[in-house]
């Protein structure tokens, strides 16, 4: 049984939630997707976060943001984001199966020209997009 | 070496032909105008509540790159850039001017503690990197 380890497959379709309070995606307009919305965060140590949607649906995967907030849920190729010269590892989470990384894309690397410039790459990329969809996690404490 | 905004936007490789605008008429540089208007605008709002830009686990802008973006929008104004299509936080404490004009991609990023970088991206290959600093113009 499937249990969130097994290699991704180059066919397989991955999610990237994008909270819509940010306006990294915005329907209409030119573009309608900023490089930021691949952005590593302080939590991004070991890549940034994606949903392998072989294990998940776009609503489901916006829920796993938090109350208060909506997300928009942008759908890539495998393939696509493989021919960036990117990885996807699978990083299966006690409440998300279905979670992987881009280990290239973390906070240690941002201000590098590799960063920068996969950044660039992944906004390029086709895309679908579905939602907003609301978060359904507790949100944390701001420090 | 950082070098003035005034100074990198003197350079061959950054001059306003390259992004495409031709805002000759009265209404393109109304246009022109009221789009950098507007960017100063929300950035200002972002001034009340940096907070509500970005999700609970992320870092809001500081004030510090909300105010030195609002010190680099007349500088780009004045020096006839197009207003960014995208002014987004960077979820780290900063804030990133994204400009596009076909397959030249030229993004200011502000950090957290105000310091800023500008990388100009052509065909997707970068073709710049540089560190902007706020000055008097050469």
């Amino acid at each position: 049984m499937p249990d969130g380890n097994e290699p991704i497959d180059r066919n397989e379709l991955v999610y990237r939630r994008v909270c819509e309070n940010t306006n990294f995606f915005k329907p209409g307009r030119a573009p309608p997707l900023s490089s930021r919305a691949f952005s590593p965060t302080t939590h991004d140590s070991d890549g940034i976060s994606l949903i392998r949607a072989a294990y998940s649906n776009p609503e489901d995967a916006a829920s796993g943001g938090y109350q208060g907030r909506s997300y928009y849920v942008i759908e890539l190729r495998v393939s696509d984001v493989l021919s960036l010269g990117l990885t996807i590892r699978p990083d299966p989470l006690a409440d998300e199966m279905g979670h992987a990384v881009i280990p290239e894309i973390n906070i240690r690397e941002m201000r590098t020209e590799k960063v920068a410039t996969a950044l660039n790459d992944l906004r390029n990329l086709e895309f679908r997009h579905y939602g907003p969809f609301p978060g359904k996690n507790t949100p944390p404490k701001r420090q | 070496m950082p070098i003035t905004v005034a100074g990198i936007l003197a350079g061959t490789s950054f001059d306003t032909d390259a992004i495409g605008l031709d805002y000759g008429s009265p209404f393109e540089r109304t246009a022109f105008g009221d789009a950098w208007k507007k960017v100063d605008s929300d950035l200002a709002q972002w001034l009340k509540d940096p907070e509500a830009l970005v999700d609970f686990d992320a870092i809001p802008p500081t004030r510090k790159a909300i105010r030195t973006a609002r010190a680099i929008v007349p500088a780009l104004e004045s020096r006839k850039w197009p207003a960014p299509a995208i002014v987004v936080p960077d979820l780290n404490g900063g804030i990133s001017l994204e400009f596009h004009s076909g397959t030249l991609y030229k993004n200011v990023e502000i950090r957290a503690d105000g310091t800023s970088r500008l990388l100009v991206f052509r065909n997707g290959r970068l073709h710049a990197d540089r560190l902007l600093r706020l000055g008097k113009t050469q």
